[in-house]
């Protein structure tokens, strides 16, 4: 035991390494994904334009329902055939990128039915135009509504970082995978990692539960 | 105190003795369902009308093409002589953005389910309002929005959200929100079903206020005491018509309708 944890605490520099590249992996593809996800939700449920709303539609869809591998994948391995070349890093931020933009877009479009028509009435009945309408009345709504919503599925996309182990990213279960093949303590070395894993969602979904109570007018 | 501005308002300076809202041969259909069938209808300024019947009866629908939420199939509705709905060769068409703005902040309204922004508290909804709609300064909303939050009773809850308050709180900071605008009428689709029975009567009396005070009224309403003391004409609409309209005590004490009798018999059953 006493092994365990002195292994445990020699890897541990490493490991928190790997566990602050997979963090930087959720920060960015979460920052390009999440404005791109408003929007792409908010047009969906509000545009007139039936083409333009069966396009989006089909984008999220496919966002969605691809595996984040798979998209992985296929820009990784698949792009460079038609010349287009990114690194490891960039094909991870694309390709979540993309997930995220459709799963953010759902939330949001949720969020927003979520949103008594009346609110939207009183703003018509008084005349006050779109823009404002969309700035103070439905955007800080939707935004409570779905916060703890973008919370857990952030959490969902920290755990998913873990598969850019398979373009040899330097994330955290890369890590745990290499002080592994060094030290052959694969077991020891991935309960570790997993726990590490673990410690960050959970904080992650207690602070989504503590902000869905708080968030409520 | 009166619960309106002491300045004279814009229609102060308008032709005398026409009516102040017109509403002519007004239909609106969903689909096949016809729901309004031609109906007529004016206002004079200052005047309280209480329209009853019902449910279903086309009520909201007509409160709601006059403001335009809803885009009426066919007939007029004019404001101090002023057509509201947009034609083209006849018929009915979508008005712009800006003429439909431009109409609604003329035209008050107040819904049944209070609709107050529920991430503002009482002040920030008035002051938004006004801001939003009118462009008025923050200071000057600002006042404003104290000065109406009093006159309704409700300036010790002006820092509070919605949902801190009741039905009948809500409905009041909902009333002050709209009067806020200067509306030169202010249309009320059914204030108090929606609100406990025994905090009825403190919206009741803002709006009795409001009546004496010479603001002009359309009111949705199944409180015919409040139709029979405070409004000064009574209308029956029933499946989409008028059926019935006449000063208020008679029409609703010697009713000339069978069906007009019949829902009147309805309501004091309850």
């Amino acid at each position: 035991m006493s092994d365990f944890l002195a292994d445990s605490v020699s890897w541990l520099p490493d490991l928190l390494r790997g566990l602050g590249h997979s963090l930087w992996l959720t920060f960015v593809s979460l920052l390009l994904g999440l404005p791109l996800g408003l929007v792409l939700g908010y047009v969906t449920e509000r545009t007139t334009s039936r083409p333009l709303r069966w396009l989006l539609v089909a984008v999220i869809e496919l966002a969605r329902g691809l595996p984040a591998l798979v998209v992985l994948y296929l820009i990784y391995y698949g792009l460079p055939s038609v010349e287009v070349v990114l690194s490891a890093f960039w094909s991870i931020i694309a390709a979540f990128t993309f997930s995220n933009a459709g799963y953010v877009s759902e939330i949001v479009r949720g969020a927003i039915r979520g949103i008594p028509a009346g609110q939207l009435e009183a703003c018509q009945a008084l005349g006050i135009g779109r823009a404002r309408t969309f700035a103070s009345v439905i955007a800080p709504q939707a935004l409570r509504i779905s916060t703890p919503s973008l919370v857990g599925y952030a959490a969902i996309v920290f755990q998913s970082t873990s598969l850019a182990v398979a373009v040899a990213e330097p994330e955290l279960l890369n890590a745990a995978y290499n002080i592994g093949s060094i030290t052959f303590q694969y077991l020891q070395v991935f309960i570790v990692a997993g726990a590490l894993y673990a410690v960050v969602v959970i904080a992650a979904s207690r602070f989504a539960g503590w902000l869905a109570t708080r968030t409520q007018y | 105190m009166s619960l309106l501005n002491t300045t004279p308002s814009p229609d102060a300076t308008a032709a005398p003795g026409g009516p102040l809202l017109v509403v002519d041969s007004l239909t609106k259909s969903f689909g096949d369902h016809t729901v309004l069938r031609g109906v007529d209808l004016h206002l004079d300024k200052g005047e309280v009308v209480a329209l009853i019947g019902p449910s279903g009866g086309g009520k909201s629908t007509l409160l709601r093409c006059i403001n335009q939420l809803e885009l009426p199939t066919s007939g007029q509705v004019t404001l101090d002589g002023t057509p509201l709905v947009s034609t083209r060769g006849g018929a009915v068409v979508a008005p712009s953005a800006k003429a439909l703005l431009r109409v609604r902040r003329q035209i008050g309204m107040v819904f049944q389910s209070f609709n107050l922004f529920a991430n503002m508290t009482a002040e920030q909804n008035i002051v938004f309002a006004q801001r939003a709609a009118l462009g008025t300064g923050k200071d000057e909303a600002r006042e404003r929005a104290r000065t109406l939050l009093e006159r309704v009773g409700m300036g010790h809850k002006a820092g509070s959200h919605p949902s801190q308050l009741s039905g009948g709180q809500q409905q009041r900071v909902a009333i002050a929100r709209s009067l806020a605008l200067d509306p030169r009428v202010i249309l009320f689709d059914e204030p108090t079903s929606a609100i406990d029975p025994e905090m009825r009567s403190e919206v009741l009396s803002v709006m009795r206020e409001l009546a004496e005070a010479g603001m002009t009224m359309l009111v949705s309403t199944h409180e015919m005491g409040f139709a029979k003391q405070v409004s000064d004409r009574t209308v029956f609409l029933c499946d989409g018509g008028i059926l019935e309209e006449g000063p208020s005590r008679s029409l609703l004490e010697q009713p000339t309708h069978d069906r007009t009798r019949q829902f009147l018999r309805a309501i004091a059953e309850g």
